[in-house]
């Protein structure tokens, strides 16, 4: 039944969503859906009953002329050439791509976060501690900045209209879903993390509490490093799917103009408060609860700009 | 033997399909369903082809849609026809074309050729 819906909807992919065209869509498919079900019942199996349900189902250049789409087909063909073809091996490099780019950027992070761990655990020693604290400051910036310019050749998947053939489709719906269970166990554990992470500091004291205070950075390092990971790889999921069935702008439409200019400059503005605060108070050890706050703040903003209208279709 | 050409049957689609609004209103697939039967499997209808036929004959006043349970398969929607004055008379048109038509094709038909 699967099939068959994603059949319909890469056949209608490109039409405006017109009340014409939906009733249409909705009246085949339900003629589809009968057919399936009682071929079904006649005991086919699954791939065959969509096989011959598909094999029936006829051209839409039959539709145009009664929906008063002739044009949409012809511009169809059109969009197809201005539209970026992405083959199965492309999507195959950029999900590459994106999953080294998360753990670069993820490894990174973490790295930022933990270069306070390493200040903690050289404390003994001024010098010592602040080399440490630079270095994994060092590193982890690189990492960043490295994991940022794999993803360089791929800005163009944000930005343009994609077209995606039906296999191709399918080959990232099935990925994504398979990807649901690492994704779930990857956000649980990071969360988990994050609500155990004051534990050690809590509990051991004496001569090896700063390597419990330490542990604290580390595992909330850890937790982001997982968040970064997981969302990254889900995030370019969502996006080939999303950008090629709405058209481009995806994000930007969802958003009030204010909104975009505010949300595009967010996370380097916190990036930048964070080393203001944390090296004019030099209280490491607190301010890194600027980021769960501006993660928050940021969910609050991204409702506060959301267009009032994006929830509805639209025609163009 | 090849299959019906679609090109010849295309001017009939509309008759078929008006042939069992007659007996009594109807939706998509119970109509598909039963020109496949009826025609012991020799033409099967495809999907958007019954679909514009059906927003042809609607346009031109000839069926009726309207929103009803079907009975079978646990009472979901459908989009029925019905058969309007004006379609009946088409229909009438329609076999009596056909009726020409076939008179005179057959005339040019030799099965021994």
């Amino acid at each position: 039944m699967d099939t068959i819906r994603s059949y319909l909807d890469n056949m209608f992919m490109n039409l405006p969503h017109t009340e014409q065209v939906m009733k249409a869509k909705n009246e085949l498919g339900q003629m589809m859906e009968d057919k399936y079900n009682e071929l079904r019942a006649e005991g086919k199996s699954d791939n065959e009953a969509a096989g011959i349900v598909i094999s029936e189902f006829g051209n839409l250049e039959e539709l145009a002329e009664s929906l008063g789409i002739d044009k949409q087909v012809a511009i169809r063909n059109e969009a197809a050439s201005d539209a970026r073809p992405l083959t199965l091996q492309d999507v195959r490099d950029y999900m590459n791509a994106v999953i080294h780019s998360s753990v670069m950027i993820g490894v990174g992070v973490m790295l930022v976060i933990c270069a306070s761990a390493a200040y903690l655990i050289f404390n003994q020693n001024e010098r010592m501690a602040i080399i440490a604290f630079f270095v994994t400051l060092g590193i982890g910036v690189g990492c960043i900045v490295f994991g940022g310019m794999q993803l360089g050749d791929w800005g163009f998947i944000n930005k343009e209209k994609l077209q995606l053939d039906f296999g191709t489709a399918e080959y990232i719906k099935d990925e994504k879903h398979n990807f649901h269970t690492q994704y779930a166990v990857y956000i649980a554990v990071g969360v988990m993390l994050c609500v155990l992470c004051c534990v050690p500091a809590a509990v051991v004291e004496g001569r090896f509490a700063h390597i419990a205070q330490a542990s604290l950075f580390l595992m909330v390092g850890l937790a982001v490093m997982l968040f970064i990971m997981a969302g990254m790889r889900q995030g370019a999921y969502d996006r080939l799917l999303g950008n090629a069935a709405r058209g481009s702008e995806v994000d930007a439409k969802c958003y009030t103009p204010t909104g975009q200019k505010v949300l595009s400059v967010y996370w380097s503005t916190i990036t930048c408060l964070y080393f203001c605060i944390s090296f004019l108070t030099f209280r490491w050890d607190i301010s890194w609860l600027i980021w769960p706050i501006a993660a928050a703040a940021r969910g609050i903003l991204e409702i506060v700009f959301r267009k009032e209208d994006s929830g509805g279709r639209q025609s163009s | 033997m090849s299959g019906i050409s679609s090109d010849v049957i295309r001017g009939y689609n509309d008759t078929i399909i008006l042939y069992l609004l007659l007996q009594e209103p109807s939706y998509g697939y119970e109509i598909s369903r039963k020109i496949r039967t009826i025609s012991e499997e020799k033409y099967i209808i495809k999907e958007t082809t019954l679909y514009s036929a059906f927003r042809r004959m609607e346009n031109n006043g000839y069926i009726e849609s309207f929103n009803q349970e079907a009975e079978a398969s646990g009472g979901k929607k459908r989009t029925y026809y019905r058969i309007t004055e004006k379609g009946r008379v088409y229909y009438r048109e329609k076999c009596a074309e056909w009726n020409l038509t076939k008179d005179v094709i057959s005339r040019f038909i030799n099965e021994e050729a």
